[in-house]
């Protein structure tokens, strides 16, 4: 047995490991940041060795798995079980991110089985770019429900969370603002719908701080209320 | 091998990662079953070479292909493109399927012959320019590695054995191989200029 699973890189890109040795390292990965991304290289160089052994195939390949994939089940997305890459850590959003990451597996069920699911991997995307942006800044509120803001000004978007938020007649709408030294700005319709899954709005721009009013059902061009909370912005 | 007549001559077809495999993945996820037939354009030939160049055996390399194919519409949503690239990550499953065929115990009596007689090198490719300059590039980056490295990177890519394995047909320690491997690893990747 390896007492430096790190050695096993090189064997575990040429896939000469063996299922259980395989296991192992994987889970090795999932705690090392440094490793996974050196067998992520590996891997694009064993692609490579792959590419160029490319062969055509006989015609009739065409045919067999155009017809088999008309009649397979398509198996749905796995839940992202660590959202933000590991490369660029930082313990300004470390709290957000876990935060945002219990959430989603709070909600797991409902975003699991959500019908689009190229929606549900694209938001997932788009979470993860704001979440590791360098910039990347959070703020919290408590108090009619929990509202998380995880903002970033290079990326001019923010990821917000809220749960716990009370329940609306379906003849009204949480919707969401960006405020600041101008007239506020919507930053879309907020659903608290008993789960909390995130979602990404775009127009941050120079907004000093983000709020959420109550509107009527879709939503209203500018404010008819006060906020039932604010946040700041970093 | 002659050069063929048709459009894939010169730039576009080469190598690296074609720029929207990963949308295609995408769409292919969401049941677009036009986006697989892009896929399979692309991804066919490596997939089917891959198979063929571990199990040997035509039929059965054709039986691979079908599976690993049809495995890539089932899990196309499982990609990650945080993880790396399109292309690596469906030729990984290509190249364990692959191996995993030739390490069943069905395949025993030609893991004995294979044991035998030294893998084949880069001889038998090459019938698309794009998979002719490619084939070009690894081989350039493969004769740069030391010849104890490339033996045991071929022995396990190509022949699909366990560095266990590897280490017993080479006469080696366990530790030099997996160092040779990951050592020539790093030099093949730094060669061909490859990022995950």
């Amino acid at each position: 047995m390896s007492h430096e699973p790190h050695d096993l890189a090189g064997p575990y890109a040429l896939d000469a490991l063996t299922e259980p040795e395989r296991r192992r390292f994987e889970r090795h990965l999932t705690g090392c940041a440094a490793c996974a991304e050196e067998a992520a290289g590996l891997r694009e160089a064993t692609a490579r060795l792959a590419l160029a052994a490319s062969r055509r195939p006989p015609e009739r390949l065409r045919g067999r798995v155009l017809a088999e994939i008309a009649r397979t089940r398509q198996s749905p997305p796995p839940l992202a079980r660590r959202l933000p890459s590991p490369r660029t850590r930082g313990p300004a959003w470390l709290a957000a991110a876990a935060c945002l990451v219990l959430a989603l597996t709070g909600g797991g069920a409902a975003w699991h089985f959500h019908r689009d699911a190229e929606h549900a991997r694209a938001l997932n995307r788009q979470v993860a770019a704001v979440l590791t942006a360098p910039d990347a800044r959070t703020s919290t509120v408590s108090g009619q429900g929990r509202v998380t803001v995880v903002s970033s000004r290079s990326a001019g978007k923010a990821v917000v969370t809220a749960s716990r938020l009370p329940r609306l007649p379906s003849t009204r709408t949480y919707q969401m603002w960006w405020l600041g030294p101008f007239a506020p700005r919507s930053a879309g319709t907020l659903d608290p719908g008993g789960e909390a899954r995130p979602v990404v709005t775009a127009g941050l721009g120079d907004a000093r701080r983000f709020g959420v009013t109550v509107e009527p059902a879709g939503g209203s061009p500018r404010p008819t209320g006060a906020p039932i909370l604010t946040l700041p912005l970093g | 091998m002659n050069e063929p007549g048709g459009g894939r001559r010169g730039a576009g077809a080469v190598g690296a990662e074609p720029p929207d495999l990963a949308e295609l993945l995408g769409r292919v996820a969401r049941g677009d079953q036009d986006a697989f037939g892009q896929v399979y354009e692309r991804l066919s030939g490596p997939v089917y070479g891959i198979a063929l160049r571990v199990v040997r055996d035509p039929a059965q390399a054709e039986e691979v292909a079908q599976d690993v194919l049809v495995e890539l519409w089932r899990k196309a949503s499982h990609y990650r493109p945080d993880r790396g690239g399109a292309t690596a990550w469906a030729l990984t499953v290509a190249h364990r399927r692959a191996v995993d065929r030739v390490r069943s115990s069905q395949a025993d009596r030609d893991r004995e012959e294979r044991a035998g007689a030294p893998p084949r090198e880069y001889d038998e490719v090459a019938e698309e320019v794009g998979t002719r300059l490619e084939h070009q590039q690894v081989r350039r980056c493969m004769r740069g590695l030391t010849p104890t490295q490339r033996e045991s990177i071929t022995l396990a890519y190509y022949g699909g054995y366990t560095y266990r394995e590897v280490a017993e047909l080479l006469g080696v320690g366990l530790a030099a191989v997996k160092s040779r491997m990951r050592d020539g690893l790093i030099r093949l990747r730094d060669c061909l200029g490859v990022q995950p």
